[in-house]
């Protein structure tokens, strides 16, 4: 169990961090179009930028996945051959298990003119963003402009529905994976484990 | 009429094919055998999975190939988008993602990498000859779904069925005569219960590409060959085209270019979720978007 925990505290920091990578580039990309000279560099810096990400605010145990670690399912499916059923199709699949609440991340990155942090808090229900807001913490003015600009040009989030919240018809995402590849990865996290 | 549908697997995905048709039984039955033998002859030379496959012999040995028939758009369009994308699109990935692990035995262990060749170094195409030029792995997982989802579209078309969805692993082809709205909701890569948005159509095709499910040791099924990692900015693309070739082309092709160079040369729609849970559309995006204060 505390090695579930572990990992799905791995997960939720591999996320976030993730989202903070991109949240920086924007800002490394303004740096570019003021010197296209220092891009690669800055580039550098943000992929190597240290992240302390701590859990703030209230935190609630989703009761329903608690402790399960995220697994990729093939929908289960009745499919005679040939048959007449309904139009209509949905596709189920196990919901991205990460613990309700607000978590904020501050990274470090190198601007040109120096060590700077930007500050980003997300708030996360059902293992889903339903908020996220950024804080400038630059000190230099350039580098505060810089940030002020990302937080301007934030975008909308969405919110993902319920399917059957939805009147649909099809749904589409990622192809199913083939038996074969979801074989391997349950005998790879086993080998792991071991 | 009636309703009725077939499901089945094939190319390591689940297909269904919902449509209406007057047929007995036993035409029923030989339309789905016909497709099936269609999707195994399609299978065995194309991919890369098979030990009997075309494919698997051309990475095996250089030389002066004549393609099927039915290669001629699949390769072509290939041609057009590796130029388009500078080389981000191209079948030569084949050899990058095998390494990284997806290979045929699924072994999901990344050995060494490096990127693949240029188009000119390894291969030279004029249909219906491809010349290869030194042993390569080719992919054509990008698009051939998307082009064999035609093909079979083309069966039920010349069976006399004028309305029907053909939804191979979720990339999805559909057609009625009577233009009746299709509502395809987006699902959310980051949780499969969940939908973003809808495209609303009513025909044509909508394709998905995202790393959310076929995932391991850091990479997922998409990949950039030259800095040899999976793209983790986008979440996830939808295309909408008139054709599952284009659509499915141009899912892929949106995790590595920006729209617009794009939508210079195709007429399509789609709409990008972004790791930072934005959803950016095209103009002519018809469907909802499920966003905060929306």
């Amino acid at each position: 169990m505390e090695e579930q925990t572990k990992e799905l505290q791995k997960k939720s920091w591999g996320k976030i961090i993730g989202i903070i990578a991109i949240i920086l580039i924007p800002i490394a990309g303004v740096y570019a179009y003021v010197n296209k000279k220092i891009w690669s560099k800055v580039q550098e810096e943000i992929l190597e930028a240290q992240f302390k990400v701590q859990q703030i605010g209230k935190e609630n145990k989703n009761s329903e996945t608690d402790g399960k670690v995220e697994e990729e399912s093939v929908p289960a499916q009745k499919n005679p051959v040939n048959t007449n059923p309904p139009v209509n199709t949905t596709s189920t699949g196990t919901p991205a298990t990460y613990k309700d609440g607000s978590y904020t991340a501050v990274g470090n990155y190198l601007s040109p003119g120096g060590a700077e942090t930007v500050g980003l808090t997300l708030v996360l229900k059902d293992g889903v963003v339903i908020d996220a807001s950024l804080e400038v913490q630059a000190t230099r003015p350039i580098s505060k402009q810089m940030q002020e600009i990302v937080v301007a040009n934030f975008k909308p989030l969405v919110i993902g529905k319920k399917i059957d919240e939805v009147k649909l018809s099809k749904v589409s995402g990622s192809s199913l994976t083939p038996k074969g590849f979801n074989d391997a990865v349950v005998k790879i996290k086993a080998q792991a484990k071991g | 009429m009636e309703k009725s549908a077939f499901t089945f697997d094939a190319i390591g995905t689940k297909w269904r094919i919902d449509f209406e048709n007057g047929l007995s039984e036993g035409a029923r039955l030989a339309l789905l055998a016909h497709i099936m033998e269609r999707i195994d002859e399609f299978d065995k030379n194309y991919s890369r999975f098979r030990a009997d496959s075309l494919i698997t012999e051309m990475s095996r040995r250089a030389g002066i190939y004549t393609l099927p028939s039915d290669a001629e758009p699949m390769l072509s369009l290939y041609e057009k988008l590796y130029h388009l994308t500078n080389g981000l699109f191209t079948p030569l990935i084949g050899q990058l993602i095998s390494d990284a692990g997806y290979d045929a035995e699924y072994s999901l262990v990344p050995k060494k990498l490096s990127p693949p060749p240029a188009w000119d170094d390894a291969l030279s195409y004029h249909f219906p000859e491809l010349v290869i030029k030194k042993p390569a792995l080719l992919d054509f997982g990008a698009a051939g779904k998307g082009y064999l989802i035609d093909i079979v579209g083309e069966i039920l078309k010349n069976g006399g069925i004028k309305s029907f969805s053909i939804d191979a692993g979720s990339d999805i082809l559909y057609t009625h005569p009577d233009k009746k709205s299709f509502r395809v909701g987006l699902e959310d890569p980051a949780d499969f219960s969940r939908v973003v948005g809808v495209m609303e159509i009513t025909k044509g095709s909508v394709c998905a590409s995202a790393g959310s499910r076929r995932k391991w040791a850091g990479f997922h099924h998409i990949m950039n060959p030259y800095i040899l990692t999976s793209p983790e900015h986008i979440l996830g693309t939808w295309a909408h085209a008139k054709t599952t070739l284009l659509a499915d082309a141009l899912a892929s092709c949106l995790f590595f270019v920006e729209s617009k160079i794009l939508r210079e040369k195709f007429d399509f729609a789609y709409a990008i979720l972004f790791a930072d849970r934005h959803l950016e559309v095209s103009p002519n995006f018809t469907g909802e978007i499920f966003a905060k204060g929306m």
